[in-house]
C-alpha cells in the first residue's frame, strides 16, 4: 500500500497534465508554443537525417539509367503536350492555375512516410501533392507549424491512374512492398516497363494528383481471361530511403 | 544509471522520429520503470513523450498519455508480482509495443515487437549487470 501512495499521485499529475496538453493542441491553442519548439528541434533532425541517409552509395547510376529512358518518353509527351496546346489555344480555353513549387528538406523517414521541414507556417495544407522533378512521391497527409508528414505511394494512397503508351486506365493502391495497377479492362493493353502516369482527377478544391506525374513503371502483368480485370505491378523509379529534398506543389 | 538513461532517452527520441520504425523510447521507459521502480519514470515519459509527439508530427500529449497508462500498469502488476525478471521484460515488451504499433502506426507485423522484445532483454541485461557492478 506505501508504494502504491508513493508512485500514484506523480502518475496522476503527469497524466492529467498530458491530457491537458493534448486537448489544447488539439484545440489549436498550443500552435505557437509547439511552432517554437519545432523550430529547435528541426535543426537536430536534419543533422541527424543527413548523416544516416545520403544518396552517395551507388543508387545515382542506376537512377541515371532510368532518366535517360524517362528522357525519350518526357519527348514524346512533349509532342502531344505542344498538339495540345495548339488545340487549347484553337478553342481559347485557359490553362489551369499556375502552380509554385516549394523546396522541403526531409528530416525523417519511416514506416512508408517522410517528415519534411515544411508546415503550416509554410502554406502546406493537408492534400498537398509532393514530388521530385516530374515523379509522384505522395501527398501531405499530417501537418504541423513547422513540420508535416508525406504518405509515399507505397502506403494506403488510392488514385485513378494510366499508363503512357497505351492509355489504359486503372485504379492505383500503394502496398507496403510496391504498387498495383488494379481494375483495368481486360480488353486494354497492359506492358512491361510501360511508365504509369497519373490521370489527373482533382475535384472542385484541387484535391487529387495533377495530370501526367510519373507514377512509376510496370514490372508484371497479372492477367487472367476468367477474371474481370488485368492488374499490373508497379514500382516507382524513385528510391525513396535516398530521396533528400521534395518539391510541394502548391496553389 | 539515471544519467545514461536521460542519454539514452534524448538519442532514443530523434532516431525513433529521423530514421528507425521501432518505438525505442517505449523500450527504454519499460525497462528502466521494472528496473528503478520509482516515480521518477513518470516524469520521464511526460516529457519524454512531449519531446516525441513534437518531432514526430503528432499533438503532444498522445504518446505521453499511451507511456504513462503502460507505466502505471507495471507499476500496479509489481504490488502483487515479481517484475524484475525476464519473462516479464519479454512479455510486457512485446505486448506494449505491438500495442503501440496499432495505436500509432496503424499496423503492425509480428517482427518490429519481435525485434523490440530482444532489444529490450538485451537493454535489461546490460543495465542489470551495471546495477550490480555500480552496487558492489
Amino acid at each position: 500500500m506505501q508504494k502504491r501512495k508513493s508512485f500514484f499521485p506523480t502518475f496522476l499529475i503527469f497524466f492529467i497534465l498530458s491530457i491537458f496538453i493534448f486537448l489544447l493542441s488539439r484545440l489549436g491553442f498550443l500552435n505557437g508554443l509547439t511552432g517554437f519548439l519545432e523550430r529547435a528541434t528541426v535543426p537536430l533532425q536534419r543533422v541527424i537525417f543527413g548523416a544516416t541517409h545520403s544518396d552517395k552509395w551507388g543508387e545515382s547510376a542506376k537512377l541515371k539509367d532510368e532518366n535517360s529512358k524517362l528522357a525519350s518518353q518526357i519527348v514524346k509527351q512533349s509532342e502531344l503536350k505542344r498538339e495540345n496546346q495548339a488545340l487549347r489555344d484553337q478553342f481559347q480555353t485557359s490553362n489551369p492555375a499556375p502552380r509554385i513549387l516549394l523546396p522541403a528538406k526531409i528530416i525523417g523517414n519511416n514506416d512508408g512516410s517522410l517528415t519534411i521541414d515544411k508546415g503550416r507556417a509554410d502554406t502546406l495544407k493537408k492534400g498537398d501533392v509532393v514530388v521530385i522533378k516530374d515523379n509522384l512521391i505522395g501527398k501531405v497527409e499530417k501537418i504541423s507549424e513547422h513540420l508535416a508528414t508525406v504518405s509515399l505511394l507505397t502506403s494506403n494512397i488510392i488514385f485513378t491512374a494510366k499508363t503512357a503508351k497505351t492509355g489504359s486506365v486503372g485504379i492505383l493502391k500503394g502496398q507496403s512492398n510496391g504498387m498495383i495497377l488494379d481494375n483495368v479492362l481486360l480488353n486494354d493493353h497492359l506492358e512491361k516497363d510501360d511508365l504509369v502516369i497519373t490521370k489527373g482527377d482533382e475535384d472542385l478544391y484541387g484535391s487529387g494528383f495533377p495530370p501526367d506525374l510519373v507514377v512509376g513503371k510496370i514490372v508484371s502483368v497479372n492477367k487472367k481471361a476468367s477474371n474481370l480485370f488485368q492488374s499490373a505491378e508497379v514500382r516507382s523509379l524513385i528510391d525513396f530511403s535516398k530521396l533528400e529534398t521534395v518539391f510541394i506543389i502548391t496553389k | 544509471m539515471e544519467i545514461l538513461f536521460f542519454i539514452l532517452l534524448i538519442i532514443s527520441i530523434f532516431v525513433e522520429s529521423t530514421f528507425i520504425n521501432l518505438p525505442l523510447v517505449f523500450i527504454l521507459l519499460v525497462v528502466f520503470c521494472i528496473l528503478k521502480k520509482s516515480g521518477y519514470v513518470f516524469l520521464s515519459a511526460f516529457l519524454a513523450g512531449i519531446l516525441l509527439d513534437l518531432t514526430a508530427v503528432r499533438f503532444p500529449g498522445t504518446s505521453s498519455i499511451f507511456f504513462l497508462l503502460v507505466l502505471l500498469m507495471i507499476m500496479l502488476y509489481q504490488r502483487k508480482y515479481e517484475i524484475n525478471s525476464y519473462p516479464f521484460i519479454l512479455v510486457s515488451s512485446f505486448v506494449g509495443t505491438y500495442m503501440y504499433l496499432i495505436i500509432f502506426n496503424k499496423h503492425a507485423n509480428l517482427l518490429q515487437p519481435f525485434l523490440c522484445t530482444i532489444l529490450a532483454l538485451v537493454l535489461y541485461s546490460v543495465l542489470q549487470i551495471r546495477e550490480v557492478r555500480s552496487n558492489n
